[in-house]
């Protein structure tokens, strides 16, 4: 465990009713890494993603951000910190243009949401520019996100969490539902915004080519269990993985 | 793209002028408002002038609600207890003698303050819930005043009679009508300004997606406390001009029935377009007044109307022109057998 | 003594209201403006029904009875017509149009049966009261309480123990699901909604003799009832029973020992019961945003 982790779990218990769906899972990353969580379906990756973004609060162990106990904190107090996150099924403003929901996360970001008395101020528009141009979705601005295609939507919603200038980056299941062409140009997107930016991508994954592709870590959970935890070449060769997942999909 | 970042554009507005158009059509409307505003004293007689001052109150009521409704999509059936409380503050501090500019800033500030204690104690509902809540919440508030002999019980406060404010004597009708219509402006003006600032953009999104907007890191729930305490404050206004208008306050200007009255005028307008409330307010207070005249049921010709709003135009009337474009794009497409453009795939409805 | 009889005979009445307001919430997820029409119109119905004279006490109790089901068909009507079109829709549009159907119904009857006040006497045997503990207590109390247990246990013995009770809860549970299952909901909704009117309607029958009639009664039995929905949580027809009994026992105490209080007892205990306890006494562990 290195000084450097910006985010640490530790020993996370979440129980939903009767079930277990983590159990004793714990987690290291570094900044300016790229990490994924993977495991088959009902591993416990979602649960995993909204205990780290304060969605759900576990029964038992830590979360940390930076060094400081979030545990308990609200989803709020986790943005200020630097967490952004992204959904399974993209979460964007449908009724609002592409711009409009770009402008929201940058009025977020810079703590300017309360004020009624004046117009939103111009200072904002480069910021939103550079996130819509990041995000390629600069020529589709005055469209309504809801006129988007489901990439697309996604892409948005990848925009508006760098548009909260986040240190680190959740992303769940970017690439679900896509085409391959759409794939293939999500997965240079986060490459380059990694490449350009240098922020700490926490990624869920199904799609085994997009994992090796991005991650330089890899943490492997199954039954709500962490399986275990190393670089793509390890975890390829371990036996247990190959049984439970990769054994599963071939 | 600096004017959709200051916020010209209407964020519904689905047409695609020019900015210069666009602009062309504002002041066009401005002008309009502002030479029958000017006119209307020296061509009506007192009983026209009394339904037109009714209306203004009501465009300020609708205009306060449609923040609520039309933008932060909070549904409060309560909002006639601010109205009620603006009104009461200026007809009980009249009896103190106290001058308008006074009696309007406090009657803003009661209002204000009885919304956010209400915002504060329904903190944690939403939707249904939230409705009836304000709606039961608001009736105490109606057994509060009825009950209290300060208040005059059913009866009421009469000879509510304004002041002159620095040599002016607002007493008279003319004079009267252009101090209101001026404060009924400088009303709308101010949830013009909110509807387009920061706020208000942050409002949209939380009715769009209050989960995205709690991780954008955005604390919905005060911002809907505070939504609700600004309409609360603007119904307060208009309560307070509704009783200097009416020169007596009864308990009726608070009864439940008073929140849905401008819940149906912009309803009537058009909930999405700023200016849907005004227009809506004017016509329904019109038509109450002929109403009253023809029959003794207006209850039943009112519901029937809601119905029918609801369902032949639930958009409005400012909707009727897009209705009618998409109608004909629409069948232009049919005649023309078009694959579906950019342009008109927004005219499809998403449903 | 009184104060019991009494309060309970109140908060039966409250609870015939609120039962079927907080079923019809429950199961159709829609909060009915119009149940406050209901009632009066059923009211108005009992009171034509018995020609606004006194009657044997079995006439009584089959011709409100009647006067509920006539309602009942006009609820049923109105679902078919209106409410249909409701489903799925906005929260404000859809209780706008349940608005709409308040104006129209109390409007309705406004123009049928005019402003003034009417009076519906209770039957000859139950105007008189009797004795008990040392008080005096009206019978016709204790016909309301009557009826109000008859309907708290059949309610319940409907929804646990008969096959459409089966129904009605998984439509309520998830209207999606129960669909796919085979499962009639346009079918439940219809009954539900009849059942609930009917009970609106009983109630407006029974309360009849119990004040003076004017089709403004609508507006302010709907308000209350909705704060025995609130207090009792939402979609509990054992929460709602329990919440007008305390409701009915809190106003006709402080009746009797502070009266300038009492039309507040409503407020009160909600504004209390929302402190504590925002989902309602019994309230379901569903986020009430959700409905």
């Amino acid at each position: 465990m290195s000084d450097d982790a910006f985010l640490r779990v530790d020993g996370v218990v979440k129980r939903f009713g009767g079930h277990l769906a983590l159990d004793d899972v714990s987690l290291t990353l570094d900044r300016g890494q790229v990490h994924a969580v993977i495991g088959p379906n009902g591993a416990g990756k979602s649960t995993l993603f909204g205990v780290i973004s304060g969605e759900y609060h576990p029964e038992r162990g830590r979360v940390l951000l930076a060094g400081r106990d979030m545990t308990r904190a609200s989803p709020r107090a986790r943005v200020r910190m630097g967490l952004a996150r992204a959904f399974q099924v993209a979460r964007v403003f449908g009724d609002l243009t592409v711009r409009d929901n770009i402008t929201s996360a940058v009025l977020a970001s810079a703590g300017a949401t309360l004020a009624f008395w004046r117009g939103v101020p111009r200072r904002y528009a480069p910021r939103v520019d550079q996130a819509l141009e990041r995000v390629r979705l600069a020529d589709q601005q005055t469209k309504l996100a809801r006129e988007l295609s489901q990439g697309d939507r996604k892409r948005l919603e990848i925009g508006m969490a760098l548009a909260l200038d986040p240190a680190l980056l959740l992303l769940d299941e970017p690439t679900a539902g896509m085409s391959p062409t759409e794939t293939e140009a999500t997965v240079e997107l986060i490459r380059e915004l990694w490449a350009a930016t240098g922020l700490t991508i926490l990624l869920t994954e199904h799609d085994m080519k997009v994992v090796f592709d991005l991650a330089q870590q890899l943490t492997v959970l199954h039954y709500g269990r962490l399986l275990c935890t190393g670089d793509p070449q390890e975890v390829r060769q371990r036996d247990d993985v190959v049984e439970v997942y990769l054994g599963g999909s071939r | 793209m600096a004017a959709v970042l200051a916020g010209r554009r209407p964020v519904r507005s689905q047409n695609h002028r020019t900015s210069g158009w666009l602009r062309l059509g504002w002041v066009a409307v401005a002008v309009t408002i502002l030479v029958t505003v000017l006119a209307l004293p020296h061509t009506s007689d007192s009983g026209i002038l009394f339904v037109w001052e009714t209306a203004a109150v009501q465009i300020l009521f609708a205009t306060s609600v449609n923040l609520l409704f039309g933008e932060a999509g909070i549904p409060s059936f309560g909002q006639a207890a601010f109205f009620g409380v603006g009104a009461y503050t200026v007809a009980m501090g009249v009896q103190h003698g106290w001058s308008p500019p006074v009696l309007l800033a406090a009657a803003i500030g009661c209002a204000g303050l009885a919304a956010a204690l209400t915002g504060l104690l329904t903190w944690r509902t939403t939707g249904l819930a939230f409705a009836m809540l304000t709606l039961a919440l608001a009736q105490a508030i109606y057994t509060l005043v009825i009950k209290t002999d300060t208040f005059g019980g059913y009866n009421g406060i009469p000879s509510v009679t304004i002041e002159p404010v620095a040599g002016l004597k607002l007493g008279d009708p003319t004079v009267f009508w252009y101090f209101m219509a001026g404060c009924v402006g400088l009303g709308v003006l101010a949830f013009w300004r909110i509807s387009r600032s920061p706020f208000g953009h942050t409002l949209r999104s939380i009715r769009q997606d209050e989960v995205r907007a709690t991780f954008l890191g955005v604390n919905v729930r005060a911002y809907r406390v505070l939504a609700f305490t600004i309409a609360g404050c603007g119904a307060g206004l208009a309560g307070a001009l509704f009783a200097y208008a009416n020169q007596i306050v009864t308990p009726d200007a608070l009864y439940w029935t008073g929140s849905a009255t401008p819940i149906i005028m912009l309803l009537l307008g058009g909930m999405g377009y700023f200016l849907g409330p005004a227009v809506g307010a004017v016509l329904f207070t019109w038509m109450l007044h002929y109403l009253n005249e023809i029959t003794t049921s207006y209850l039943f010709v009112t519901g029937l109307l809601l119905l029918a709003i609801l369902v032949f135009l639930p958009r409005g009337l400012l909707s009727v022109p897009t209705t009618l474009r998409e109608l004909a794009a629409r069948i232009a497409r049919r005649h023309t057998g078009r694959v579906v453009t950019q342009t008109s795939a927004r005219e499809v409805p998403d449903e | 003594m009184i104060v019991l009889a009494t309060g309970l005979s109140d908060g039966m009445l409250l609870f015939l209201v609120a039962s079927g307001l907080t079923l019809i919430l429950g199961v159709m997820r829609i909060v009915n403006f119009a149940h406050g029409g209901f009632f009066v119109v059923g009211a108005y119905m009992s009171y034509e029904f018995l020609r606004g004279t006194a009657r044997p006490a079995w006439l009584f109790v089959l011709l409100i009875i009647a006067a509920a089901l006539v309602t009942a068909v006009v609820g049923v009507a109105s679902e078919r017509v209106l409410f249909r079109r409701l489903y799925g829709l906005p929260v404000e549009t859809s209780l706008l149009g349940t608005y709409a159907l308040l104006l129209i119904l109390s409007g309705a009857v406004q123009l049928v049966w005019g402003q003034n006040p009417h009076t519906q006497p209770a039957p000859d045997v139950l105007v008189a009261s009797f004795e008990l503990a040392g008080a005096t207590i009206p019978r016709y109390d204790l016909l309301v309480i009557a009826f109000g247990l008859l309907t708290v246990v059949g309610l319940q013995l409907l929804i646990r123990r008969t096959e459409w009770g089966r129904q009605l809860t998984a439509v309520a549970e998830d209207r999606f699901m129960a669909g796919l299952l085979g499962i009639n909901v346009n079918r439940v909704f219809a009954l539900t909604f009849g059942l609930g009117i009917a009970l609106a309607g009983l109630g407006g029958g029974l309360a009849g003799p119990t004040m003076s009639l004017v089709p403004d009664v609508a507006l302010t039995f709907i308000i209350q009832a909705f704060a025995v929905v609130i207090i009792g949580g939402f979609g509990s027809i054992a929460g709602s029973f329990v919440a007008a009994l305390v409701l009915g026992l809190v106003h006709s105490f402080l009746v009797v020992e502070a009266p300038w209080l009492a039309d507040f007892s409503l407020y009160l205990v909600m504004v209390l019961v929302l402190i504590v306890r925002p989902r309602g006494l019994l309230g379901s562990s569903v986020p009430n945003g959700a409905m």
